[in-house]
């Protein structure tokens, strides 16, 4: 579709007015949003964290006001697709409303920089208004900035704001409402005579080629615009490139490159407009650039990166575990106490403590874990760390082909892959950015690190102890990234062939995390685990339940008791058996108890499939159990978590006395084959699973993105890619690690 | 009787339930919000 087709009115019908915030990235653009909405926009203290247009309402006594969030640019070059939004939404272009009001919000402590990207939306003739953000970061920097001398300058009103804390928010709100009653409008730059009759040759040949609302300020992109997605296509559609050629040939014989000399007159204005307002008084505080030193230093800030990584992990595995108990403590007793309510409907029962509770419960013990990570995540984020660790893989990434640009996506995926999928639309190359995306779901995300927890707790801190269980859990978190990184250098090398491109950072100043953000950020995340727990997870816990438990045929149990009987019999007279079988609280009776419920389980019709899939997850030391909970979980990961609760927690021991999913874990054997009465759970099949886990895309919902930010062919091979590779990494493991006779027992 | 209604009524919801949010999860559009991480303002019907 022609992107200079479809303009809409600015303002339709009965619509309040909208007012889009635009700036360069981590100016405070959603922070602000935040502010003037009420609503709760992700905000971080790195660059590229918004993406995508967000928009909410913002409700004052002068009426409704639709508040755009836009992904921040620092030019009106629209070169990747973050950007495009930013242009398709000024231009109103592709159904997109035209703002009725642009909310610049700059950043204080830089403003040259920053006003480029004004001086350029001048050509856009929308009403302005400037918001002067991050007031206090420039005080504390030594800038005295002018702010009423830089309000009579631009012709528009500049407000002083500190979006963190909500200073000027009022005044900004009442600016708004203001500078939409009396618009004010930005001085455009005074051209030289070839660009404006460059410009007006390319309007004629856009007219006569049948495109005929095209603004000025879109003649300009095309004019000077090399690489743009936002002008490319017209360009490929309308031929203008003589034209164009045309165009430069005439700035060229004025003495000007049509290279650079946008940049060159844009800050020539900006250095008039900046006359005066910006003073420095006092040194500029060196810390910042001491511990940059420090932090991008090769060897040593790659240490610490390891370091901080390595304590977040132990943490996450030492300093949750109380509360960890206290849930499952909590689970447990809602189990025996509803269980008790319902001793009358066997069925019911069953369904309700073996299914539900037993499902949910199992997931909500790791809210604790989530709830840490999250925290850990966000002071990490909002200190200005996140920047500094994008600059230092910069150079640990180069070799695959995938630039420091990737590793924001790559570390979002770490949360979650959904958000991080995304974030890749900030890189301009497509090779660069489709690489990116496939690898961001191997990032181990927050929904792996319940299964992680459940089998290191289970089998590897009994016998190494905490900080070896640290350890696992820190190595296992690097297991999808060990696996990327080689795969992306496999497919850029023959494949893609990604031309390396230089990464520019903006490294943020380092900042105090703000307990508001964080406790939010982890309110935000526990609720949506909890949520999940108690709807989708409940739904599949019933399911998964009602699979397993029938059809349960009378037939199964009395066949299961004849058996029993029979191998009883061949240890003692069978008389014996019977009468031991009359007393139902006989160590004899209980056995038979778990042997019919074994039955049961394996005639279920999930006992049935699971026994019939088995056989491909073999090599991997899966038993139907294991096999059943990996195909359970490709919908959502955690899921397996609920399956295996309701698996062992209908097969558990009845006179163990408890059903704890450790517990039971630890003690689950092989009931049929060549591997009979030997432990499920070895540690082979345990770090089996694991890394299966690690590599398998196990997310209905990242398949979903996947294929919306790519296409579905992509999708569907990073699926089957990513599922074989989990597959062959997991039977290489076990394969290996069964050649150790001790890690067998 | 009435245990097998209330079983079977609780089976029949959840299955439901899981098509619809499959139904959703792959007819909503990108960025609008998939309520799977938490990082959109899903919270609030105000956003668009």
């Amino acid at each position: 579709m022609n992107p200079f087709s479809a303009r809409r009115s600015s303002v339709a019908g009965t619509k309040p007015c909208l007012v889009a915030l635009v700036g360069n990235p981590n100016t405070g653009k959603s922070t602000i949003f935040n502010r003037l909405t009420g609503l709760r926009q992700r905000i971080a203290n790195y660059p590229g964290v918004t993406v995508d247009r967000k928009s909410g309402r913002m409700r004052l006594e002068a009426g409704d006001f639709e508040i755009v969030d836009l992904p921040g640019t620092y030019s009106l070059t629209a070169v990747s697709h973050d950007e495009r939004v930013v242009m398709d939404v000024l231009g109103g272009r592709r159904n997109m409303q035209r703002p009725d009001l642009l909310v610049f919000v700059l950043d204080a402590t830089n403003l040259k920089r920053n006003l480029f990207l004004v001086s350029q939306a001048a050509e856009l003739g929308l009403p302005t208004l400037i918001a002067l953000n991050q007031c206090d970061a420039a005080r504390r920097n030594g800038l005295r900035i002018d702010a009423a001398r830089l309000s009579r300058r631009l012709g528009v009103p500049v407000i002083e704001t500190v979006g963190s804390n909500g200073l000027g928010m009022d005044e900004l709100k009442a600016a708004i409402v203001e500078a939409l009653e009396a618009p004010c409008f930005l001085p455009r730059i005074a051209w030289p005579e070839c660009i404006t009759a460059g410009c007006v040759m390319l309007r004629d040949g856009i007219c006569t080629l049948g495109c005929k609302d095209i603004s000025d300020a879109e003649v300009l992109r095309v004019l000077f615009d090399r690489e743009s997605v936002y002008t490319e296509p017209v360009l490929e559609k309308l031929r203008l490139r003589d034209l164009i050629h045309e165009a430069h040939d005439g700035i060229r014989s004025s003495g000007l490159s049509p290279g650079s000399v946008e940049a060159v007159l844009h800050y020539r204005h900006i250095e008039t407009l900046l006359e005066g307002v910006v003073e420095s008084s006092g040194p500029i505080a060196r810390t910042r650039e001491s511990v940059d030193r420090l932090l991008l230093h090769r060897v040593w800030g790659t240490l610490i990166f390891f370091g901080v990584m390595y304590a977040v992990f132990q943490s996450l595995y030492t300093w949750a575990a109380p509360m960890m108990d206290l849930v499952s403590a909590g689970t447990d007793w809602v189990q025996t106490w509803v269980a008790g309510f319902l001793t009358g409907t066997p069925v019911l029962q069953s369904l309700v403590c073996d299914g539900i509770l037993a499902g949910v419960g199992g997931v909500l013990v790791f809210l604790p874990q989530i709830l840490l990570l999250f925290f850990f995540i966000s002071v990490l984020e909002d200190t200005g760390y996140v920047a500094r660790a994008a600059f230092l893989m910069d150079k640990l990434f180069g070799w695959c082909g995938l630039n420091g640009k990737s590793f924001v996506p790559l570390l979002s995926g770490y949360a979650c892959a959904i958000p991080g999928v995304m974030a890749a639309r900030t890189i301009e190359d497509p090779k660069a950015r489709l690489t990116t995306i496939l690898m961001t779901p191997f990032m181990s995300c927050s929904a792996r690190l319940p299964i992680y927890i459940l089998l290191i707790g289970t089998f590897v801190e009994p016998l190494h102890g905490p900080y070896v269980a640290g350890w696992v859990l820190f190595f296992m978190h690097f297991v999808g990234v060990g696996v990327a990184l080689p795969l992306a250098w496999v497919l850029n090398r023959f494949f893609l062939r990604v031309k390396p491109l230089p990464f520019i950072l903006e490294m943020p100043d380092y900042r105090l995390p703000i307990l508001r953000n964080v406790v939010h950020r982890m309110w935000e995340r526990g609720r949506e685990f909890v949520l999940r727990a108690g709807t989708v997870i409940l739904a599949f816990s019933v399911i998964i339940w009602a699979l397993l438990y029938f059809p349960h045929e009378e037939s199964v149990a009395t066949g299961a008791r004849a058996e029993f009987v029979q191998i009883q019999s061949a240890e003692r007279p069978e008389a014996a058996v019977l009468a031991a079988l009359q007393n139902p609280e006989s160590p004899t009776s209980l056995r038979l108890a778990n042997y019919v419920d074994a039955a049961y389980i394996e005639q279920s019709f999930l006992g049935r499939f699971g026994k019939t899939v088995q056989p491909v997850f073999d090599p991997a030391g899966f038993d139907w159990k294991i096999t059943v909970g990996v195909l359970s979980s490709f919908p959502a990961r955690e899921v397996i978590i609920a399956t295996m609760g309701i698996i062992y927690n209908l097969g558990s021991d009845v006179d163990e006395g408890s059903t704890d999913l450790r517990t039971v874990l630890q003690k689950e054997k092989w009931t049929s084959g060549s591997r009979i009465g030997q432990p499920v759970y070895t540690m082979p099949v345990v770090f089996a699973i694991m890394v299966f886990f690690a590599l398998c895309m196990q997310c209905g919902a990242t398949v979903a993105v996947v294929a919306k930010e790519l296409n579905w062919w992509w999708a569907t091979a990073s699926f089957f890619g990513m599922t074989a590779l989990a597959w062959v990494a997991a039977v290489a493991i076990y394969q290996t690690a069964r050649m150790i006779p001790i890690l067998m027992s | 009787m009435m245990e097998g209604v209330i079983v079977a009524g609780i089976i029949l919801a959840s299955a439901i339930y899981l098509g619809v949010q499959v139904y959703r999860k792959y007819s909503r559009k990108s960025g609008s919000g998939c309520g799977s991480c938490g990082s959109c303002p899903t919270d609030t019907p105000r956003v668009k």
